[in-house]
C-alpha cells in the first residue's frame, strides 16, 4: 500500500488477530468445506502420530525411553517408609548354610530340618501366610533331598494344625502338569512359582500350561491372596480405560496372568535375620497378621535390576515388592483402547476448543480468529497438562503408570507444526507429482536413447 | 501240586489267587491226612502246615513279582560302581547290583536304589541321566515327566528363577567348587579384597595328605599361579579321588572346597573333542565352541573365560551375556553376574 508521498507503508493491522494459515489473509469467508477438509487432516495428524507413537516403543531408544520414564514415575508413587505399616516381612536364610548332600549331585542344598523348625516357629507367631522362596521340585523326577516327601507332608499338616498357608516356591517343574509340581498331587496345594520376569518390571500372576488345567500362581500372588484384602480399584470414569494385569500367550500351550510391580517400599521391608537356624528372640508382633517371606537376601545369586535402583536386588525381595503391590494396590495401565482413546481426547481437547472458538467469534465478528496460533497454545497447555497429569496426579492418586507420557506430550506440542508442514505438502503435492513424472519421462528417453 | 504249579507260571496269579489257595489247602489236607496216617508225629503233624506256608510265600513272591513286572518300565540301569542296591518295593528285601550283570537292568516305577560307601549309579530315566552317589535313604524310581519343549523355552526366554539357587557365592572363583580341573591348566582365582593380605593356599587328597603348599600370597591380587602346583597335582589324574582347597588368611579364616582332576584319559578325550575348534582362534565360533566343549567336562573357569573373550566381540548380544552369567554363576562369581545382568537389563526391555 502506497501512501501519497509514493512511500510503501505496512498495512494497518486490524483489531482482531490476524488468521494463521496464507499468514496475514484474512479467513472470514473461509467455506465450510475447507474447515472440515482441516479438521479431517488434524485428526488424521493425530492418528498417524499414534501410530508413529506405537513403532518407536518398539525401537531401543524407544525401550530406553519408556524405562526412564518409567523409573520416573516409579520414584513419584507413593512410598511407606514404614517397615510396621507393610504387609511383609522377609525372614533371612542367609545364615543358613546350604549342606552338600552327596546321594544326587555335588550342588549344596538348604536342609530340610532346621527349614522345618523355622516353619513351625514362625507358625505360631500367627502371621497371615508362610512362603518359602527355594526351589523345592524334583529334579528329573527326583526329590532334592530324600526326606523331600516327608518335609512337604510335615508342612501339610502344619497348615492344617495352624491353619496359617504355606506355600512352597517351585521353578524347575513349572512346566509339567500340577501333579508334578512338587512330585506328587497332595503337595500341589502348596506349589508357587518363583519366577521372576526378565523385564523386572512386571511380575507374574499365574501361569498355565495347557487349556483348561490347573494354573500355577506366584509366590506373591498366592501370599496376597490369602492375605485377604480388599481390592482397592480406580474411579468408574477410568475403570474401562486402565488395566492392572494383562494376560498373555508365551506359546501356544503356555499362557501368563503378568501385572506391574511397585518397587517404592523396597528399602523399607523389614529383614529378620536368623541365627545358626533360628529366630532370634521377642518376634511375635513383628510377624503377627503379617506375610512371613523365607529366603536368602544376602548369599543368593538369583539377583534382579529393578526400575530406579543401581544395584541388582535378591529375588525374596521382588517376590515382597510383587506381593505388597497387589494387597496395597495394584499399579495400572492404558489399554490398547484406553491409549487411543486418551490420545483422541487429548486431540479433542486441544483443537476442539479452537474450533469452538472459531465458531464463537465466527458469527460475532467479522474479523478471522488467529487460528494457528490458538492451536499452538492450547497445545503447549495440553502438553503441559500431560506431563503433570501423568507425572504427578495420575500416578499418585490412581497409581497409574502412564509410560509414554513424554512422547504424547511431545507429540501434542509438536502437532500444529506437523499440520502446517503437512498441509505444504498437500498443497505442494501435485507439483512433486509433475516434477515426478517429467523426471520418469526424461528419464526413459536417456534409455530408450 | 499240578494246579499249582499252573497257576504259577500262567501269569494270572493276580487273579486266581485265591483259586490257588483253594487248591494249596486241598493238597495239603490231603498230604497232611496221609502224613498224618503214616507216622502220628508232631513233624507229621506240623508237614502240612509247613508245606502250605512255603507255597503260599511262593505264591506270594510271584505275585509280587508279577506285580512289579505290571508297574511301568521307566529306566534302566547304565552303569554301577561299587556297593549299589535295588529294591523292588517299599518292603522288600534290597538286592546288591552286580556291576556285570545287572548293567541295563531295567528299572521300573515304585523301586527304589541306594549307594553305599563308595558306591555310584548312573541311570537313565525317561531318557534322562540320573547320577547317585553314597546316601543312607532309599531313591525312590519314578518316571520323569517331560515338558512341551516350546514351553521350556518359552518360559526360559521369559525369566529366571528368583529364590535361593542351590550354589551360595564362593569366595573362590577358580578352582570351581564341585566341578573339575585339568591340572596343566590349574589358576587360583579369588574375590580379590584390598584388606585380605596374604594368604595360604593349601591343596589336600581325600585321605587329608598334604598335596601342595604355598603361604605369603598376595591376597588383594585376587590370582595367582603355580608350575608346582601344577605338577603335584598331575601325580593324582588318575587317582579318582576328590581334592580340597583351602584357602586361609592371616586372621586364621579358612575358605575350603572341593573338586576333581581331569584323568589323563579325560584329558586326552578333551584334547580330541577341542581340535574340531581352533587352538588360538579368536572368532567367536572358536570362542563358543571350545566353551562348549569345555562345559562338557565341567571345566567351568576355563568356560567363563571362553564366554568372556566371545562377549569382546559381541557385548550387546543378549544370548552371549545370559551364557555368560550361567557360566560365571558356576564359578560364584556374583560381582561379575551382577554387572552383567545390569547391562542385561537394558537389552532386555529392547527385546520384548
Amino acid at each position: 500500500m502506497k501512501n501519497p508521498s509514493g512511500k510503501k507503508t505496512k498495512s494497518t493491522r486490524p483489531t482482531a488477530m490476524n488468521t494463521g494459515t496464507g499468514r496475514g489473509k484474512k479467513d472470514a469467508a473461509a467455506p465450510s468445506i475447507q474447515k472440515c477438509l482441516r479438521f479431517l487432516r488434524g485428526l488424521f495428524l493425530t492418528l498417524l502420530l499414534l501410530w508413529v507413537n506405537i513403532w518407536f516403543e518398539r525401537t531401543t531408544v524407544g525401550k530406553h525411553l519408556e524405562v526412564m520414564t518409567y523409573n520416573l514415575l516409579q520414584s513419584r508413587l507413593s512410598a511407606t517408609n514404614r517397615a510396621e505399616e507393610l504387609p511383609v516381612v522377609i525372614v533371612d536364610i542367609s545364615g543358613l548354610n546350604a549342606t552338600l548332600l552327596q546321594h544326587t549331585s555335588d550342588t549344596p542344598v538348604t536342609l530340610r530340618e532346621p527349614l522345618l523348625r523355622l516353619l513351625t516357629a514362625i507358625a505360631t507367631k500367627e502371621p497371615r501366610a508362610i512362603g518359602v522362596d527355594l526351589d523345592f521340585a524334583p529334579e528329573r523326577g527326583i526329590y532334592v533331598t530324600p526326606s523331600d516327601p516327608d518335609f512337604f507332608q510335615s508342612c501339610l499338616r502344619l497348615k492344617a494344625g495352624t491353619e496359617v498357608p504355606i506355600f512352597l516356591g517351585v521353578f524347575r517343574s513349572q512346566a509339567l502338569p500340577p501333579q508334578a509340581w512338587l512330585g506328587d498331587q497332595r503337595y500341589e496345594q502348596l506349589a508357587t512359582s518363583i519366577m521372576v520376569p526378565r523385564d523386572s518390571k512386571k511380575m507374574v500372576q499365574w501361569l498355565r500350561v495347557g487349556e483348561g488345567s490347573t494354573p500355577l500362581p506366584t509366590m506373591s500372588a498366592a501370599l496376597a491372596d490369602a492375605f485377604r484384602h480388599a481390592e482397592r480399584r480406580p474411579p468408574k470414569w477410568l475403570r474401562w480405560l486402565v488395566m492392572s494385569v494383562r494376560e498373555k500367550s508365551l506359546a501356544p500351550s503356555l499362557t501368563i496372568s503378568e501385572f506391574l510391580v511397585d518397587y517404592s517400599p523396597l528399602e523399607a521391608i523389614e529383614q529378620i535375620p536368623t541365627i545358626e537356624g533360628d529366630l532370634p528372640p521377642n518376634l511375635s508382633e513383628r510377624m503377627t497378621d503379617r506375610i512371613v517371606l523365607i529366603g536368602d537376601v544376602k548369599k543368593s545369586y538369583d539377583t534382579f535390576v529393578v526400575p530406579d535402583r543401581k544395584e541388582p536386588v535378591p529375588g525374596v525381595l521382588v517376590h515382597a515388592c510383587a506381593a505388597i503391590t497387589l494387597i496395597q494396590g495394584p499399579l495400572y495401565q492404558w489399554t490398547s483402547g484406553g491409549r487411543v482413546a486418551i490420545d483422541l481426547i487429548l486431540f479433542v481437547l486441544a483443537f476442539g476448543s479452537v474450533a469452538l472458538l472459531n465458531m464463537y467469534f465466527h458469527s460475532r465478528t467479522t474479523s478471522s480468529v488467529d487460528t494457528e496460533r490458538l492451536q499452538i497454545i492450547a497445545a503447549r497447555l495440553i502438553g503441559l497438562l500431560v506431563a503433570v497429569g501423568a507425572g504427578c496426579v495420575l500416578v499418585q492418586m490412581y497409581r497409574l503408570i502412564w509410560d509414554d507420557f513424554i512422547f504424547v506430550a511431545a507429540a501434542v506440542l509438536f502437532h500444529p507444526a506437523a499440520e502446517r508442514y503437512f498441509g505444504k505438502l498437500v498443497v505442494s503435492w501435485p507439483i512433486l507429482k509433475a516434477w515426478c513424472a517429467r523426471f520418469i519421462a526424461v528419464d526413459k528417453k536417456g534409455h530408450s536413447e | 501240586m499240578k494246579s499249582i504249579l499252573a497257576h504259577l507260571f500262567s501269569g494270572r496269579l493276580a487273579s486266581g489267587f485265591r483259586r490257588s489257595m483253594v487248591v494249596v489247602l486241598d493238597c495239603t489236607s490231603h498230604v497232611g491226612t496221609n502224613a498224618w496216617a503214616i507216622s502220628g508225629s508232631r513233624f507229621a503233624r506240623l508237614a502240612p502246615i509247613a508245606f502250605s506256608l512255603a507255597v503260599a510265600t511262593g505264591i506270594l513272591e510271584a505275585q509280587s513279582q508279577q506285580a512289579v513286572s505290571q508297574r511301568r518300565a521307566v529306566g534302566v540301569i547304565y552303569a554301577i560302581r561299587g556297593p549299589a542296591y535295588l529294591r523292588q518295593s517299599a518292603d522288600g528285601r534290597p538286592i546288591q547290583l552286580d556291576p556285570r550283570t545287572d548293567r541295563f537292568r531295567g528299572l521300573r516305577e515304585g523301586e527304589s536304589v541306594r549307594c553305599g560307601q563308595g558306591g555310584f549309579l548312573e541311570l537313565v530315566i525317561s531318557g534322562k541321566t540320573i547320577k547317585i552317589k553314597e546316601s543312607k535313604d532309599w531313591i525312590p524310581i519314578r518316571a520323569v515327566p517331560s515338558a512341551s519343549p516350546e514351553v521350556v523355552k518359552a518360559i526360559d526366554s521369559y525369566g529366571h528363577v528368583g529364590g535361593r539357587d542351590r550354589m551360595i557365592a564362593s569366595a573362590i572363583f577358580s578352582p570351581t567348587p564341585g566341578n573339575a580341573v585339568r591340572a596343566k591348566w590349574l589358576e587360583f582365582r579369588w574375590r580379590p579384597a584390598p584388606t585380605l593380605g596374604p594368604v595360604t593356599l593349601v591343596i589336600e587328597d581325600a585321605a587329608g595328605h598334604q598335596v601342595w603348599r604355598q603361604q605369603g600370597i598376595d591376597g588383594a591380587s585376587g590370582h595367582f599361579t603355580s608350575e608346582a602346583a601344577r605338577k603335584a597335582l598331575a601325580n593324582y589324574r588318575n587317582a579318582k579321588q576328590e581334592l580340597s582347597l583351602t584357602m586361609l588368611d592371616t586372621g586364621k579364616n579358612e575358605t575350603r572346597l572341593y573338586f576333581n582332576l581331569l584323568s589323563s584319559q579325560d584329558e586326552e578325550a578333551l584334547d580330541r573333542d577341542l581340535r574340531t575348534w581352533k587352538k588360538d582362534g579368536k572368532r567367536l565360533i572358536d570362542y563358543i565352541g571350545r566353551a562348549y566343549v569345555l562345559d562338557h567336562y565341567r571345566l567351568c573357569a576355563e568356560v567363563a573365560q571362553e564366554y568372556e573373550s566371545a562377549l569382546t566381540l559381541a557385548p550387546e548380544s543378549h544370548d552371549l551375556i545370559l551364557a555368560t552369567i550361567q557360566a560365571q554363576s558356576c564359578t560364584g562369581n556374583l560381582a561379575r553376574m551382577n554387572e552383567l545382568k545390569r547391562r542385561l537389563s537394558l537389552g532386555v526391555e529392547s527385546r520384548q
